[in-house]
């Protein structure tokens, strides 16, 4: 294989102001050949993230990538009540561009199956939503899991927690995807709150960003100050843009560190359902499952996005 | 001169459980009104034996109660590839010269409770099961416990299983009892007793104070050299004795009011705490969370404890 040849990625999210700045990311980087993109419901309902991904794409002008709704509800759970941290629509801030898009008439897990079959190399899959859409994929198409190369997904945590004090959202959302996703055997990175509340834009980066001075960026810096806004108020010097790590550590690794460890998702319990367990200490006996990042280097971090909003 | 702190050291002897009880000996404000122990690292009749053996290995004339001979509800799971099959790793003492008292632990605990009327303080290094079973049998135990420090739990990760430390999850539910049942309690987990291990060559010094206890302090502790992997191979991590020290003297360390929960009901985090330090989502504070420790402050006081036997000879 050619080592100048793209990475050939599906994005699966539910934007959301940090899915939308992972995407822009993706897009912007050469490296990267983006095949399709789905939404799941997480953010906000499956609706408005849906019409959030067709705005976005309008926006960064990625007309011919196929986009697809996915799941609405998780795999065997009732639909959760959706937060609020990302206003009404899901993507609440600048105005977006009217959608001139038109939706994949594939379902999410569909397009994902179509894409595998089609592709002569295996497809890195890059979930920073709740893990429903991947985990149905394994469900319904296991002869294709030798078609995914690797998973790098935003999710989980090992000493941290947000929604409750052991649970990250996207797990919580959907702990029995996340389960089917962690035992999969496939290749994972985990972006977990580990790292990604060490990936802070402060507001004075939302300057920098917003003085590159074309559409993407200014978008993006609104975006930043709506999102850091929520945050505020808990008591973060800057915005925790979580989902753009699982992007970076497929096109720069090199910034992140990296702990190889065996990682299983709790799906019951009292206090403990939807924590990712990390195996820190060794003391399972099983081999690493995920490649779980742990730290930033947060100036680097933001030159990224900077250099990123910079290719529009 | 300040009043001694009435204090029960209930444990499951085990080779931190020894090294905690050498040196609760010498802290000069602790007046030790009871030992209890508890099966946890080994059963019962060997945690109770081993911690005979050494009270009259030290001469300490303080009453030992036995407790419960495993968990609330669930069957006892030990830690005999950490202590040996007896709980001292091979290492042994002459025959005990005493006997338990003849009260369970939960009756002589509640006994010294009502007596010291609100002032006793308990410190905790094995399964909490013993309190557990107090505070179920004497409702009014509740308000006659100034403050419970625990040696126990992991917020990063476990070392018994990924998710949890071996005394909560030995028994949860006993934990969980103690966490909700309103007594102030700091909890002492691994996230902090790992930053405060011991080194082999600061073992060797104490071992060289020139007494039977600092040398058997010195012997057993390197019997769990094995446990400085979770040190980062620095020394053997001091798990009970940070937890007596800190109910000693909070000086150096650091520690949170916040919320702290175990589950007793998730497949994978049987036993794992949680605490809201670390997320978004904040509950309502329950206990302390002691979280840093000054390793060579924390050292420097097992030295002048441990050296306080060479003093007791000469004199």
């Amino acid at each position: 294989m050619n080592y100048l040849q793209k990475i050939p990625i599906i994005l699966d999210g539910d934007p959301g102001h940090d899915d939308a700045i992972a995407w822009m990311l993706a897009f912007a980087r050469q490296e990267l050949d983006i095949r399709g993109v789905t939404t799941v419901s997480g953010n906000a309902s499956l609706e408005r993230t849906t019409r959030n991904m067709l705005q976005i794409f309008t926006l960064l002008g990625g007309r011919s990538i196929p986009l697809a709704r996915g799941s609405e509800r998780p795999i065997t759970r009732l639909p959760f009540a959706t937060p609020s941290v990302h206003g009404v629509s899901g993507l609440d801030g600048p105005a977006l561009p009217e959608p001139d898009i038109a939706l994949s008439e594939l379902s999410g897990v569909g397009l994902m199956a179509k894409i595998l079959r089609e592709s002569e190399t295996p497809v890195t899959l890059v979930p920073t939503g709740p893990l429903t859409n991947v985990g149905a994929l394994l469900l319904a198409h296991p002869e294709l899991k030798t078609k995914i190369a690797h998973i790098s997904l935003m999710g989980g945590g090992i000493l941290k927690g947000n929604w409750t004090p052991a649970a990250e959202f996207n797990i919580l959302a959907d702990p029995d995807a996340a389960k089917i996703v962690f035992e999969s055997g496939i290749p994972i990175t985990m972006a977990g709150l580990d790292v990604t509340e060490k990936a802070l834009i402060t507001p004075a980066d939302f300057e920098r960003i917003r003085a590159v001075g074309n559409k993407v960026a200014v978008i993006v810096a609104d975006w930043l100050c709506f999102f850091y806004e929520f945050h505020k108020q808990l008591g973060y010097p800057g915005a925790p843009v979580h989902d753009p790590v699982a992007v970076i550590a497929l096109v720069k690794p090199e910034i992140l560190t990296i702990q190889e460890m065996y990682v299983q998702v709790e799906t019951y319990g009292e206090f403990c359902k939807g924590a990712t367990i990390g195996d820190v200490y060794k003391v399972s006996g099983k081999p690493p499952n995920a490649k779980v990042i742990m730290d930033i280097d947060r100036g680097a971090f933001v030159d990224l996005i900077v250099d990123a909003v910079s290719r529009y | 001169m300040q009043k001694k702190t009435p204090i029960i050291i209930d444990c499951d002897p085990g080779i931190d459980d020894i090294a905690a009880l050498l040196l609760a000996r010498q802290i000069p404000h602790f007046d030790v009104k009871a030992i209890t122990t508890v099966a946890g690292n080994v059963p019962l009749a060997f945690t109770t034996q081993n911690a005979l053996q050494l009270l009259s290995f030290m001469d300490w004339d303080v009453p030992l109660a036995r407790g419960a001979e495993g968990p609330l509800s669930r069957p006892l799971e030990t830690a005999e590839d950490v202590h040996g099959k007896g709980g001292m790793c091979g290492l042994t003492l002459p025959a005990a010269n005493r006997r338990p008292v003849d009260l369970p632990a939960w009756d002589l605990i509640y006994q010294i409770a009502k007596r010291e009327g609100g002032k006793l303080e308990i410190v905790a290094v094995g399964p909490l099961t013993n309190i557990a079973v107090a505070l179920a049998k004497y409702p009014d135990l509740t308000k006659l416990i100034n403050r419970i420090t625990i040696m126990g739990g992991a917020f990063l990760a476990g070392n018994t299983t990924p998710a949890a430390e071996f005394n909560i999850y030995v028994d949860p539910e006993a934990a969980k009892r103690i966490f909700t049942s309103g007594i102030p309690f700091y909890l002492c987990p691994l996230d902090v007793t790992h930053c405060g291990y011991i080194t082999e060559e600061e073992l060797r010094e104490i071992g060289g104070f020139g007494s039977k206890e600092s040398e058997f302090f010195r012997d057993i502790l390197l019997k769990g050299m094995a446990m400085s992997i979770y040190s980062g191979g620095k020394g053997v991590p001091l798990h009970d004795p940070l937890a007596l020290l800190f109910a000693a003297d909070p000086s150096c360390f650091t520690f949170t009011g916040c919320f702290v929960g175990v589950e007793t009901q998730g497949p994978v985090t049987r036993g794992k705490t949680v605490t809201d330090v670390y997320s978004d989502k904040k509950l309502d504070k329950n206990g302390f969370y002691v979280q840093t420790v000054n390793r060579d402050t924390f050292i420097g006081h097992i030295k002048n404890l441990m050296s306080r036997y060479t003093d007791e000879r000469k004199s």
